[in-house]
Formats: C-alpha cells, structure tokens, sequence
C-alpha cells in the first residue's frame, strides 16, 4: 500500500511536470524537431522518473518495475518525445549485472539525464536479421543496427551479441574506437533513430549467457508491457479529445455527438481504450510473478491487444473530427504517428498473435488458468 | 462466513467426487441432464449460493457464486438449467415479491422442480422493450392477459412465467408495465418453439388468449413491473458476464487440448502458423477479458452494479464470444461442412454449433448497438439524436 501511494505521487509530479514543462505549445514544437527537446530528459531524472523501479541498494527507488506501467501511461496521454523506455527500464534490470564502468554510465543515465540507447534485434521477429545484429568474436564486436533510437544522443550503448546462438549483454560508451553511430531520418515525431556500426569493438560482456538470456527476456517482456501502457495512454487522450470535438462541432444544426453514426464510433473507441487500460494494469500488476512462458503469453498478449486497439482508436479519432482531423494544425496525427511507430517496436498483433498460439500450443501447459477471484 | 478460498477448496473436493454428467448436444437431452444436475447441485447445497437463507439460499455473497462457477468450469461440469429463474426471476421475487411468493415458489425455483421463462420481448418489442402490447385486463380477482411474446427461451418445457404485460394502456410507455407471475399450465397459453440456426429448439413463440391469473401472482406495485424487470437484469448482467468468461476459457482449453492430440503440423507450414495465429487471436481475447472482469469483480463485491459501465462489459463480451469462436471454428477449413468429421482433432459439429451460436452474443441481452448507445450517452455524456 505504501508503494501505491508512492507510485500515485509520482504519477502527478509527471503529469504536473508535463503539464507545465511539456505544454500544447512547447510539445509542438518538440515533436517538429529534435533539436528543440534539449533539456527535457535531465528534467525528467531530476523528478527521479528513471530511478523508480532501480534498486534502493543501487540509489534509486526500489519500486517493482510494474510502478512504471502508470508513468508510461502519462508519457502516451502527453506523447512525450524521449529515450523514456530506456532510460527507465534498462539500467533497472541490467544494473545489478553490470561491472563498476557499466555502472557509471548507468548512474549517468539516471541521475543525470544522460541518453542510453538499446541496439536489440529482438524488436521485430518477421523482420528479425533485417534491421542489423551484431556478433561477439572473440572479445570483440561486429556488426550494424539500422534503427537504433536515440543513438546520436547516448552517452551509452547496451547491445545484444549473439555469440553461436546465444545472446550477450555488453555495455559500451560510444566513443570507443569503432563505434560509429549516423543519424538517420524518423518518422516518429518522439524518436531520432541512427544506424550504429561496431567494428571491432572491444568489450567484455555483462553478464553470463545463461543469466543474459534471463535478462533479456526481462527487459523484453517489460518493453512489451511499457509500450502498451503508453499506447493505452495514447488511447485514452484520443477518446477524449474525440468526444469533446463532437460535442462542440456542430452540423446540421446539431453536435454532430449526437448522431448515432458518430456515437458508436466513440462507444468503441472508448471500449478499446477501457478494455487496454484494464489490460496493462492486470499484466503489469502480474507480469514478474509469472513463470516464464506465461509472462511471456501476457506480455506479448497485451502488446498484440495494444497495437491494434491504439492505432484503431486513433483512426476513430481522426474519423470523428473529420476533414481537420487529418491536417497538421489538429493535434491528431501526432497520436497517430506515435502509434504506428509504436505498433511495431517488440511486435505488432500479426507477429505476436502467432508468438502467443504458439506458446499456447507448443509449450508444456502454461499456467493458464480460470481462476481469477 | 466461509472465506473464498476455503469455498473454493470445498467446492473441488465437492466436484472431484461429484458424478459430473456428460452434456448431450441433443437439446432434450441436454434438458434432462442439466435439470437432475441442478437437482444434484441443490441437495449438495451449491445452488442459490449468493441468495438469502430466508429465500432458501446459502446466504454468501456473488463472489461465493462466482468462485463456484469457476470451480464448476475447472471440472468440466455444466452449469445447471434454471439459469433465468437462479439469476433473475428468483432475485425479483424475492427483492420485490410477496411473501407468498417467495415462499411457495422459490423452493421449487431452487430444486429446479419448477423451471422459469421470462415473457419480455414481443414481435413489436425488441431492442425498445418498454413499447410492450401484450395487455392485462382486471377482472374480479383475476388479470385476464392477451398478447404474443417471443425469443421466450425454455417457454415450451416451463411450469412458471415471469411476464411483462401493460396494465395501463393510457400510460406513456414503461409507466403502464406490471410484472406478473404466470402457471404455463394456465389454459390460454400456447408456446411455439422457434428453430434457431444451431439447430435447437430452446426459445419460442408464445401466445397468450384470455389467460386468467390471479392478481396475487402479481410481483412490485401495479404499473411498476419495468422498476422489477430492469433492476433485476442490470444486477444479473455484471455477473453474467463474468460467468460467460469461464464457458469461453472451457470452450478454449478444451479446444488446445484436442489439437494437442490432434494432427497439427508444425509452425513452418501453411497450416500450422494459421492454427497457431487462430490460437493466439482467441486466446488475447480471452486476455482482454479477463482483464476486464477483473474490474467487474471488483464492482460486484464492492455492491457497485448496476452501473452503465456494465454496457462496456457487454460489448466486449459480444465481440469477444465471436472472436473466439470464429478464429476456432475456422480451423475445421472445408471439413466445416462435414457432419461428424474432426479435422486436426476438432469435433467439427461442436464448433460448429459454437460458432453459430456466437452470432446471438451481440443481439440478445441489449444488442451490441443499444450497448453503444448506452455508452456514449451515459458514460461519454453525448447528447441523444
């Protein structure tokens, strides 16, 4: 209970903070160019955002990584332009793992603000080995990611090697020699991607296979959770915006609210918003109690739902507010965009609903189960 | 008062040992089954569980009910028939009714000795029930009822109806509507039973001539059925739902185990990714609705129902049923149209008849379009057309 307070507090310092900090004008102008959002990731470590779910014992919160799920749900209601998911969730998982240099770079990331960037071909599995990957041979490291948020600004690269089938972890600061990193263009209004090169990097890895597996599969599943609460909060906002249009515009001398076509539209926006907030919070809440397999169905279940539930409502929104719905001076396609680009980071509803048939028909009897009260 | 979780154990070791009966996809057979099952679930004291003890109940509360539920799915065992009479005739009479009534009929409701139909929908009166034209005239001690319901389900193999007539043709709509109990052995009442696209025969025509019933069979004040009839079916709809989640999860356990058996190729074939993304699309629904029930547990316990945010539940009720039993159903390919077959290990004609059954989800109960309705004027505070 004591953590629920804590949790609500801080859900109101960032919404407080991005009301003010991130107003209508201000993210405008963020999400038209990158250049204009220096200043604002510091801000977000100064409130303490990206020391919520790090260990006490490591100088952060000590909160479960679950205690983000309601923040990032504020970061998609504001669409909030940043390195929010790696800032707040990786150095909370890989922390413990990492060596005294690592370590550093990861207090930078939280205390200070500075940006960590994650190069994992893990994002996409149709398009798996397309975006790049990189190998670890004998101490060293090979390869290029193509997309890779927020590489230009990072003061630190956590990558993911693939070492005869199996993953490493390795932390890396950017101006090692070999490291190359480009900026490339973006069409997420709240991300800048790069293409980062490693030739011949020399590193050694985080953790030990076995354990970089585990990791891993953490901070997968936890990205997968994490977007969907910033879809849900996508969502929601877009509901809002959607009925209160309606109530104002006016056509054929009614609120155009009142029109039965115009209704239902809304009627199911609002149920696929309700349905996905219900969702992150249910999955959030279990998701680091379940067995493997089964936290693996609930995170993948829940970024499927999201995925097309945040971008349909979205569509509605824009459908309700008709013709300037679709231009540049509503605020629409800012959701918009930000959904499409979500929809597809760690998987969208075509590759996941297999991944999820698949755990349910392959694995040995997942903890599946009726019982709920 | 008995914890849940002590509840549940009783209620497994209960079941582990219960003689669970097969269900027949037989409609009269699958009758006679599920009413000796409800004969059984009541001398075990498992039915009326959320009901008073003065009704005849356990005394325990709708998450006793629901626990109960779950435990019943978890042992392949059916649910008993007198469902209309368990969760809404019952609860009527007895929040509304006489004394008499609660006395002498509710036992009977309970054992499943008297099977319950409820008269509401009318050729003319379906999703706009309060435009209701079947007529109760007084006459001495007696009403004397004229009128055709339909969509009447069980009304043909009922003892006992809970009927919405008008008993005051001057008043505007739901202000003239009475809720009367009726004895289907009456004379005067004919019920035709309507062949649904599955095949069964469950709900019917029903037609009322002269039918004479005494005025004490009335339940609430007269010209106040519509306050009975709906606050009743508002409570009931929030545990409905969380029931209808446990049938799906059955329906969809039973369903991977038999493809597990079954002759699935791997994910690397045509076949085996479509059964594999079938499989995930059902199972997320089934997510998003546990999910969501999740919440409407917690306003059931906390006393919280009705509310409009039970219409959220229903919609996403519907469309989850369907999704569910269309992705499965899709799996029987062209063996869909074979009687008897089991493509891939799937008994073809009972996801057939799921399937088809699936399609009244969204139009029984408040079709998915009223849903909506309620939704955008009661919860988004829309202006009405």
């Amino acid at each position: 209970m004591a953590d629920n307070d804590t949790i609500a507090s801080l859900v109101a310092t960032v919404d407080d903070f991005l009301r003010s900090a991130y107003d209508d004008d201000t993210r405008r102008r963020m999400l038209s160019s990158a250049e204009q959002r220096a200043g604002l990731v510091p801000a977000l470590a100064e409130l303490g955002t990206f020391a919520v779910a790090l260990g006490e014992e490591h100088g952060g919160l000590g909160l479960p990584v679950s205690a983000l799920g309601p923040i990032f749900i504020q970061y998609g209601r504001h669409v909030l332009a940043g390195p929010m998911l790696e800032n707040s969730l990786l150095p909370a998982i890989v922390y413990e793992h990492a060596c005294d240099e690592g370590r550093k770079l990861l207090s930078d990331v939280v205390e200070n603000g500075s940006v960590l960037a994650f190069l994992d071909p893990a994002v996409t599995d149709h398009w798996a080995g397309r975006l790049g990957s990189v190998v670890s041979v004998e101490g060293r490291l090979q390869g290029t990611f193509d997309a890779v948020r927020f590489g230009d600004e990072a003061t630190a690269l956590l990558v993911v090697a693939d070492v005869d089938g199996r993953p490493e972890l390795h932390l890396i600061a950017p101006l090692t020699p070999g490291v190359l990193i480009e900026t490339v263009g973006s069409a997420d209004p709240a991300v800048n991607f790069s293409r980062v090169t490693l030739d011949r990097v020399e590193s050694s890895p985080v953790a030990d296979p076995v354990k970089a597996a585990e990791v891993l599969a953490r901070i997968r599943r936890w990205s997968r959770v994490l977007i969907a609460c910033e879809l849900s909060g996508i969502a929601t906002r877009c509901v809002e915006l959607a009925v209160e249009y309606a109530k104002q515009r006016q056509q054929f001398g009614r609120a155009i609210g009142s029109y039965q076509a115009i209704k239902h539209i809304l009627a199911d926006m609002h149920t696929d918003a309700v349905s996905l907030h219900n969702f992150c919070e249910a999955v959030a809440g279990d998701l680091d109690e379940l067995h493997d397999a089964e936290a693996d169905l609930s995170a993948a279940a829940l970024k499927a739902h999201a995925a097309t539930v945040a971008v349909s409502v979205c569509e509605g929104a824009i459908q309700v507010h008709g013709g300037i719905g679709f231009t540049a001076e509503a605020d629409l396609h800012w959701y918009y965009k930000r959904a499409l680009a979500l929809r597809a980071w760690y998987g969208d509803s075509a590759e996941l609903e297999e991944q999820v048939g698949a755990l349910v028909l392959d694995q040995p009897k997942a903890a599946r189960t009726v019982e709920r009260v | 008062m008995v914890d849940l979780r002590t509840y549940r154990a009783q209620a497994r070791q209960w079941l582990d040992t219960a003689d669970v009966p097969h269900v027949p996809l037989d409609l009269d057979a699958r009758f006679a089954v599920l009413r000796e099952w409800q004969r059984t679930l009541f001398d075990a004291g498992w039915i009326g569980i959320d009901w008073s003890r003065e009704a005849g109940g356990q005394g325990l509360t709708p998450m006793h009910q629901l626990v109960f539920a779950e435990e019943l799915a978890r042992a392949r065992a059916p649910m008993p028939i007198g469902l209309i009479g368990l969760d809404v005739v019952g609860p009527s009479i007895d929040h509304h009714g006489q004394s008499w009534q609660r006395e002498e009929l509710l036992p009977m409701l309970l054992s499943g000795e008297h099977i319950w139909c409820q008269g509401f929908s009318e050729p003319d009166a379906g999703s706009d029930l309060a435009s209701l034209r079947t007529r109760a005239v007084i006459d001495g001690d007696d009403f004397v009822i004229s009128g055709q319901k339909v969509w009447t389900s069980w009304a043909h193999k009922s003892q006992w109806c809970a009927l919405l007539v008008r008993t005051d043709p001057g008043a505007h709509k739901n202000a003239g509507i009475s809720y009367v109990l009726v004895d289907m052995s009456s004379p005067g009442i004919t019920p035709r039973p309507l062949e649904q696209m599955t095949g069964d025969r469950e709900f019917c025509e029903v037609f009322f001539d002269e039918v004479r019933v005494p005025r004490r069979n009335l339940v609430g004040e007269l010209n106040q059925g519509w306050t009975v009839a709906t606050h009743t079916l508002g409570i009931e709809r929030a545990a409905y739902t969380v029931r209808r989640r446990v049938d799906y999860e059955v329906a969809f356990e039973d369903a991977v185990a038999a493809l597990r058996e079954g002759d699935v190729p791997g994910p690397e074939t045509a076949l085996g990714r479509r059964v594999r993304v079938a499989l995930g699309r059902a199972q997320i629904a089934l997510r998003v609705l546990g999910a969501q029930t999740r919440q409407t547990v917690k306003r059931l316990d906390a006393g919280e129902v009705p509310t409009s945010e039970d219409s959220v539940d229903k919609l996403l009720l519907n469309g989850i049923e369907q999704t569910v039993f269309s992705s499965l159903v899709e799996l029987l390919g062209p063996s869909r149209a074979l009687s008897g077959s089991t493509p891939l290990g799937l008994e073809a004609d009972r996801w057939v008849h799921d399937h088809l059954y699936s399609r009244s989800a969204s139009i029984y109960g408040g079709t998915s379009q009223v849903q909506r309705n309620i939704i955008s004027e009661r919860l988004l505070g829309l202006p009405r057309g």
